[in-house]
């Protein structure tokens, strides 16, 4: 980004306070680990500053947010090296403990295929509705709601199990 | 689960998203903004004194220099703009789109797709091109003001070469292959189509055959030692009573290249016979066939024989190279560059 107006500085503020945590919330039902969501979302926020410019003028700059994000977490394994260089000066706090509610919704969730989790965590962390989850996963209607069907039986069979273990 | 019950779902999702909003606290939008900007600042210092470095190296000589020197597959014509981009040999700086939050092409032998897509309402380029986090094919538009514009973006997935692209009417055929030939590993064509303002993959992997495992009937070159004929391979090797046949060669491994340009790659598949009573001499054990994928993506078909087996010493094989459209046989210090005319090299 070459050039910042205070009018660019206040739409990204708008944009992170209104997409911060949930991008959080999103990345971490996908990935697991609410550290690694906090960095690869910062990361994120990071990247569309350095091209803000272009992503302000986006229809929908949150899907794009959310697309770094998956990139991020999908290859994050191959990117250790350089994003932990990049997260180790980025990282403020250390992440907090949530509830075991929480972890197990997350530990159920890492267990269903990427596809029906991404559309899981899209239609309710997002609130996407299943043609703009398609569109965003550039797959056909009827394969997310494939997805939503599979992944709501095997997460209400997974949430099950975990309620009745001692 | 009907309507009126609540989904249990729901409400856990929303548990987390609020005790993610109340327990995280991002370092602020500040923060973050100055954070990009000081990597900003460390790539242009990092790309400044490479290019110094560089300069100083080369004697302030700068030369430009393919990756490597196949040329590009352009598929389709080119509108007048888009040909004025040497895809090939330029590195082109994209704008961000989602899916590639910028990147420059690639260059190089990696192919090029020119048409006009149904929906998408002016030509499009398609280039490979090289995002942070993947490899993804771009839709390129031409802008009133001159410039290009991302307008869409396909990812095959890393792992995958693309080889060839066309396009037909709302759809976009890819042909693709793994990364590396390191045999005759599977071929594979996906169709892409354009609908209300995205693409949407409508055709499965077709990369299920292998024509290490398959049946194919060689021509009959009239050589007494390899025949030819009906030949089922079991991982790479067909025995009859007179020959075996093995799928490679030492002289090289298959190559793919979409000769006839219908978005699936072609195989110029390297053969080598070793008959049952003494070997032939060398050179003349390895015959070349190229092999198309059937249209129900589960045989191959052999389609054309730039080198049979019924040659002579003089004429033997050492190597070949194959740059789309031509295929260049290098025989006994000699070679001969063949081009391909649709259905044969000749």
């Amino acid at each position: 980004m070459s050039r910042s107006t205070p009018a660019d500085s206040a739409d990204f503020h708008a944009l992170y306070a209104a997409h911060y945590s949930e991008l959080v919330a999103m990345l971490y039902a996908l990935c697991g680990d609410l550290g690694d969501a906090q960095d690869m979302a910062q990361e994120s926020f990071a990247r569309a500053w350095q091209r803000w410019s272009a992503v302000v003028t986006y229809d929908d700059p949150v899907a794009w947010l959310r697309r770094v994000g998956y990139n991020l977490a999908t290859s994050r394994w191959r990117r250790r090296g350089v994003a932990r260089r990049f997260l180790e000066r980025s990282r403020v706090e250390n992440a907090p403990e949530l509830s075991p509610n929480r972890v197990a919704l997350v530990a159920a969730l890492r267990t269903l295929p990427t596809g029906q989790r991404k559309a899981l965590v899209l239609h309710y962390l997002a609130d996407l509705p299943v043609d703009d989850i398609a569109r965003e996963l550039s797959v056909p209607s009827g394969t997310v709601k494939s997805w939503l069907h599979r992944g709501r039986a095997a997460m209400a069979s997974l949430l099950k199990e975990e309620e009745v273990a001692p | 689960m009907t309507e009126l019950e609540p989904d249990p779902l729901a409400s856990a999702f929303a548990g987390l998203r609020t005790a993610v909003r109340e327990e995280v606290v991002g370092p602020g939008s500040t923060e973050l903004r100055a954070r990009a900007a000081r990597r900003t600042r460390r790539h242009r210092l990092t790309v400044t004194s490479l290019a110094a470095v560089v300069l100083v190296a080369a004697g302030m000589t700068v030369t430009h220099w393919p990756e490597r020197h196949e040329p590009a597959q352009n598929l389709g014509r080119p509108s007048a703009d888009f040909s004025k981009v040497n895809w090939s040999t330029e590195r082109v700086v994209l704008p961000a789109v989602p899916g590639c939050p910028g990147g420059t092409t690639l260059g190089g032998s990696n192919p090029v797709g020119y048409g006009e897509i149904a929906g998408m309402g002016a030509p499009v380029a398609i280039v490979p091109v090289n995002c942070p986090d993947n490899t993804p094919l771009v839709f390129l538009r031409n802008t009133p003001g001159g410039t290009l514009a991302a307008v869409a973006v396909v990812d095959p997935g890393s792992q995958i070469r693309v080889d060839a692209v066309q396009v037909t009417g709302d759809k976009v055929t890819v042909g693709m292959n793994p990364p590396a030939s390191t045999a005759l590993a599977p071929t594979q064509q996906r169709i892409y189509v354009f609908r209300d303002g995205q693409f949407s993959q409508v055709t499965k992997y077709q990369g299920t055959v292998d024509a290490n495992n398959t049946t194919l009937t060689l021509p009959d070159g009239g050589s007494p030692e390899c025949p030819g004929g009906k030949l089922t391979f079991q991982g790479g090797i067909a025995r009859t009573p007179g020959a075996e046949y093995r799928i490679g060669s030492n002289l090289g491994i298959a190559e793919f290249a979409d000769l006839d340009k219908d978005g699936v790659s072609e195989m110029l598949t390297p053969v080598t016979c070793v008959p049952s009573t003494k070997p032939l001499a060398r050179g003349l054990e390895t015959a070349l066939f190229v092999l198309r994928m059937t249209e129900m993506g589960t045989a191959f078909t052999v389609v054309a024989t730039p080198y049979a087996w019924e040659r002579t010493p003089a004429t033997a094989l050492e190597a070949w190279e194959l740059h789309n459209p031509q295929l260049t046989l290098y025989t006994n210090k000699q070679s001969q560059t063949l081009n391909w005319d649709g259905k044969r090299f000749s």
